[in-house]
């Protein structure tokens, strides 16, 4: 491109950025990054990880931690008050509605975008899609990943970013940040591949040792084909410390007793591995869980239809009570609950149409409520920020110190926050030459400062 | 839930990634006296490690050469020599069909004394040599091209123009649309005014009607249909696949304040220019008949019926209509204009056949479309990105002003194809033969002395590209000869190669889907194809899935391993070793590779010859057109 990128050396970036030696080091440093914080600001800190649990296709506020009752609810939604200001649906989310206490429920919610591709490019890039920077633009996992950085230890095995269920085509990468801080895809129902079954692990070893004979020169620096095959072997570099640590195998796999335990679905067993890599604590540092099919355009409330509101929160409802109990268990090598230092936060693209059902008996896209549920790294448990009215159609009450409705932009200074990470920083040196904002204070129509959503915290 | 459309066809703009870079420098050793003699290059520079196959002398075989190697030779730029005849052979194998040859093919060339043999295979390959066909007159002219040479291109103009997300039947008249414009070689002006212009009652009578319908966008509430969102996605397709102009910053804001370290041309546009664009379409309706079914009608003009629901467009470009995928539009005049020229449409003639004859006799249409097939040959542009064209960047004799550079690597080149291309009446056929045939398509990848980033730009060497996803998989496929039918949706048949499917929904197997996925397949719908950047999922699955551990398996059904195995007379280790890097790597196993290979087998034997197998499909080379 045509702005000169003053470059950083491998060798001096690693000084200033990193003290780690694993397989992930060794990527190539395609794009140092020049990275200068604009303003002052007091991040909160405490978590370690970030989980964000996607429900993707947008969830219908009404029908979830925003319940509106009218002629369209069905008898078996079995909406009851489980405390003073709170509805929940028991016929849906039985289980959620026996722990609010461990998560708060953000009902002032609205979104920028009424389309997937838009909306979930939105969610995870945290600003408006543009054509002209979509290249070099990090995800949220991407930059956190990269933040945490200084933080790896020479240990650690893991990526610091996993996307689980969720296509790698609508996967938003690492943008104008080296390769290696972005997502490793992977879907639950698949076995991943970067796990040598045990019986086949002395036939690996001697191919792998083959392979190596064969191919030094072509994946030496020396090849005279240019640095792309050695750069090509820095991500097979980077894949045999997973593929030759044993201990990834159980990290991966989900025992029956789990994929009971976490409600027997996908998101589920994705819940289960999460726990695993926190568990773990080698390296993970944002977790993305896509939980696909919430695109509830027609018979929304029909059971014999493949999804619909009934098997979605049943999904829903089966694995994230049991994640955050399970959380809040277990503990690290130093004692603190893991719940402690995982910020989880649950959303959509955008919310639902509101009121009654459809021609199609379904809902469609609508961005101007939408819900979210927020716990862990001192989230405190048993809130309901703000309202909407009585069908869920537009916010009532913000629930928050600012006079406006709470945006993905919030939650992610939120996310940055509780990560100890200062949100106003921003990348000078991108390929463009456009300044790269952690999070851009201007939204779709207009300046507008986002802010850490503090009610949350206790 | 597919009641909705993902019409929102553009979250990626580039549609190749460079994947060649600079070596880092290093000492040499002596070149050796022979070495010497031989590099007589045109630049004068000496020769590093070559082997003697491969002499840096190269002949001009066309106008290509004559651009790119005087420009070589104007500043004094070393390059490669020619290519090795697999190398030549393997690479043009991918870049025209798509896939590995046979090894008995291999050998065939390898084998042959002909000075001529290398245009002979690309006439071969592109089905040109039908004169030399026993049985096959003149008359029956070019059709009688092979079908791999098809279902690459099929393919590779169905991720242009991201066919797929309207439908089976829709998908499936689209396709073979392409494949017959292309076996038939038609015009490509005429193909393209068809695409822009074609009415139909149903997404399954018409082929080139789906450009248009694909784009439809849904309002995703009951009974909306985006009329002007429609046109916006058509005006941005068209575009983009036609002119290799960007359109979707304009199609949001201005240019002012937004692209001026992007993109000048763009800079002076306005949005009501790309309005005035988008109303070419204005007259047009897309529309679901039935809200819960697939089927589409394109039709022209107002509805007849104003109670039903699809009443929606027909009437022009309505500014005042809101729309689900941009920010607002404002009052403005959207008297139909082309972009290019600012002319507008004459009264009285349908706009959309105004639209479709201006783009089509536009110099930038033949441009474009040149330069595209170009980058997907040459693995870098003229004007790269392929999609992003800056038009005020273009002319040598008038130079933008500082910082900004004449954007073109070789704009005379440029003009040179785009003339060639409208005189052959817009032959595909033909710019794809000049290309290969060109020396500057055949030069070597490997260079030994000393190679700074900028010589990419001139095309010194081959510069290597990253093989597709399905490239790769059917790669895998071919060597270990174990296939994986795979059925055609809504045509009832199964074929073996991903590269003969008619888009990336007919692949439904779990793990085949996982690895097209990570390798980058285009999903048609929110993705144009990319090169994914390599990541430790793609080297894992080479490594450790079924994908490849099964096919190199000696139980496995028809495997190459077993069938090696089977042979009678039983094959030497030589022979089987000799045997596997033709079918997986398209060349003959170096001395060092032979003895290693050999050597292995013999401590080893039949666990050994899956080894070997295994780890020819895992050599890097394998993923590379290199």
């Amino acid at each position: 491109m045509q702005t000169p990128v003053p470059k950083l050396s491998r060798r001096e970036f690693f000084q200033l950025g990193s003290i780690g030696v694993s397989g992930y080091h060794l990527l190539p440093m395609l794009n140092p990054v020049n990275v200068q914080a604009s303003s002052k600001v007091e991040p909160r800190g405490g978590a370690e990880v970030v989980v964000l649990l996607f429900l993707q296709g947008g969830p219908s506020q009404l029908d979830t931690f925003d319940v509106k009752e009218g002629a369209w609810t069905p008898q078996d939604f079995d909406i009851r008050t489980v405390k003073p200001g709170l509805k929940m649906p028991i016929g849906l989310l039985p289980n959620l509605a026996k722990c609010t206490d461990k998560y708060t429920i953000v009902r002032s919610m609205e979104a920028w975008e009424s389309e997937h591709a838009r909306g979930t490019y939105y969610l995870q890039a945290g600003r408006i899609f543009s054509p002209a920077r979509v290249s070099e633009i990090p995800s949220v996992g991407a930059l956190i990943a990269y933040e945490s950085e200084t933080k790896r230890k020479t240990t650690d095995y893991l990526p610091p970013f996993v996307s689980m269920n969720f296509s790698p085509t609508q996967l938003v990468g690492s943008g104008v940040l080296p390769a290696n801080f972005g997502p490793m895809a992977m879907f639950t129902a698949d076995s991943p591949p970067f796990v040598v079954p045990e019986a086949e692990r002395s036939v690996f070893d001697r191919r792998l040792g083959l392979l190596n004979t064969l191919d030094r020169s072509w994946r030496s620096k020396d090849s005279g084909r240019g640095r792309v095959f050695a750069d090509a072997n820095q991500y097979y570099e980077a894949a045999y410390p997973l593929l030759k640590q044993a201990d990834v195998s159980k990290l991966f796999r989900v025992s029956t007793e789990d994929h009971q335990r976490y409600g027997a679905s996908n998101l589920g067993d994705a819940c289960a591995m999460a726990r695993n890599l926190i568990e773990a604590d080698a390296g993970t540092r944002f977790i993305f869980i896509a939980h696909d099919g919430w695109d509830l355009h027609a018979k929304a409330y029909d059971k014999s239809s493949k999804n619909n509101q009934y098997t979605l929160c049943r999904d829903l409802d089966g694995a994230l009570p049991a994640f955050l109990a399970e959380l809040e268990q277990r503990k690290d090598a130093e004692g603190r609950r893991l719940i402690d230092k995982t910020f989880v936060a649950c959303m959509g693209e955008f919310g639902r149409t509101p009121g009654e059902l459809t021609l199609n008996k379904g809902r469609d896209h609508y961005r101007f409520a939408a819900v979210g549920l927020f716990a862990g790294a001192g989230v405190k448990g048993g809130q309901i920020l703000g309202a909407t009215d009585a069908i869920g159609s537009k916010v009532t009450e913000v629930g928050w110190s600012k006079a406006r409705s709470i945006y993905p932009e919030d939650v992610l200074v939120t996310m940055y926050s509780t990560m100890g990470i200062d949100w106003t920083k921003r990348i000078t040196n991108t390929p463009s030459g456009r300044m790269f904002e952690y999070v851009e204070n201007l939204a779709p129509t207009g300046y507008m400062k986002f802010e850490e959503i503090r009610e949350l915290f206790a | 839930m597919t009641r909705f459309l993902s019409s929102y066809a553009a979250l990626t703009i580039s549609f190749s990634v460079v994947c060649s870079a600079e070596s880092p420098p290093r000492k040499h050793p002596p070149t050796p006296k022979g070495a010497l003699e031989s590099a007589t290059a045109l630049t004068g520079e000496v020769a590093g490690r070559l082997p003697a196959s491969e002499k840096r002398e190269v002949a001009r075989k066309n106008y290509i050469d004559d651009s790119i190697f005087d420009k070589i030779k104007a500043d004094r730029i070393p390059h490669a020599g020619l290519s090795s005849d697999s190398e030549f052979m393997r690479r043009v194998y991918f870049d025209l069909w798509g896939r590995l040859p046979d090894p008995d093919e291999v050998r065939k060339f390898l084998a042959d004394a002909r000075t001529e043999k290398r245009d002979k295979l690309i006439d071969n390959l592109l089905g040109l040599d039908y004169k030399e066909k026993p049985g096959h007159d003149d008359y029956k002219g070019p059709w009688l091209v092979e079908e791999p040479f098809l279902s690459k291109w099929t393919y590779w103009f169905s991720d242009l123009f991201q066919n797929g997300p309207q439908g089976v039947e829709g998908r499936n008249a689209f396709r073979q649309y392409i494949r017959f414009f292309l076996k038939f070689n038609l015009p490509y002006d005429v193909v393209v005014r068809e695409m822009l212009t074609a009415t139909t009652v149903s997404a399954e009578l018409s082929g080139p009607a789906n450009f248009v319908i694909r784009n439809q966008v849904d309002g995703f509430r009951d009974a909306d249909v985006m009329h002007e969102d429609t046109c916006d996605e058509v005006a941005v397709a068209s575009a983009k696949a036609f002119l290799g102009i960007n359109l979707e910053c304009i199609s949001c804001h201005d240019g002012a304040g937004h692209l001026e370290k992007i993109n000048l041309w763009l800079t002076q546009r306005k949005r009501e220019e790309f309005w005035r664009q988008a109303s070419f379409f204005g007259n047009i309706r897309v529309f679901r008949p039935s809200l819960a079914g697939q089927e589409f009608v394109l039709l022209e003009g107002p509805a007849l019926r104003p109670e039903t629901h699809w009443t929606a467009g027909g009437n022009g470009y309505n500014t005042s209509a809101p729309s689900v995928l941009r920010i607002p539009r404002r009052k403005a005049d959207v008297t139909p204009t082309f972009l290019l020229t600012g002319e507008r449409g004459t009264a009285g003639v349908n706009p959309r056949q105004e639209f479709a004859r201006m783009l089509t006799s536009h110099p930038q249409f033949a441009k474009a479309t040149v330069n595209l097939i170009w980058s997907a040959m040459m693995t870098v542009g003229i004007v790269d990105p392929p999609f992003g064209w800056d038009l005020a960047r273009q002319d040598p004799a008038n130079p933008p002003p500082a910082p900004w550079t004449i954007q073109p690597s070789h704009p005379e080149l440029l003009e040179a194809l785009a003339t060639d291309f409208r005189k052959s009446g817009y032959d595909l056929r033909h710019i794809i033969q000049v290309i290969a045939k060109s020396s500057a398509y055949q030069l070597s990848s490997r260079y030994d002395g000393v190679w700074k980033p900028e010589y990419d730009r001139y095309y010194a060497r081959k510069l290597v590209r990253r093989l597709s996803a399905e490239e790769i998989y059917d790669a895998i496929a071919k060597s270990t000869n174990v296939f994986t039918p795979i059925s055609v949706a809504g045509v009832g048949k199964k074929v073996n190669y991903v590269m003969d499917t008619y888009g990336p929904n007919d692949v439904s197997e779990s793990g085949m889907r996982q690895f097209l996925d990570f390798f980058g397949q285009s999903n048609r719908k929110t993705a144009l194809p990319e090169v994914r950047p390599g990541s430790l999922i793609q080297a894992s699955l080479m490594l450790n899935s079924d994908i490849v551990k099964s096919r190199v398996k000696i139980s496995t059904k028809d495997s190459r391993v077993q069938m090696l195995l089977a042979k009678q007379p039983p094959l030497t280790n030589a022979q089987i070793v000799e045997e596997l890097f033709l079918s997986t790597l398209c060349r003959m196993p170096t001395e060092d590779e032979k003895k290693t290979s050999a050597a292995f087998l013999e401590q080893y034997r039949d666990k050994g010859l899956e080894d070997l197998h295994w780890s020819l499909i895992n050599k890097l080379e394998f993923l590379f057109n290199y």
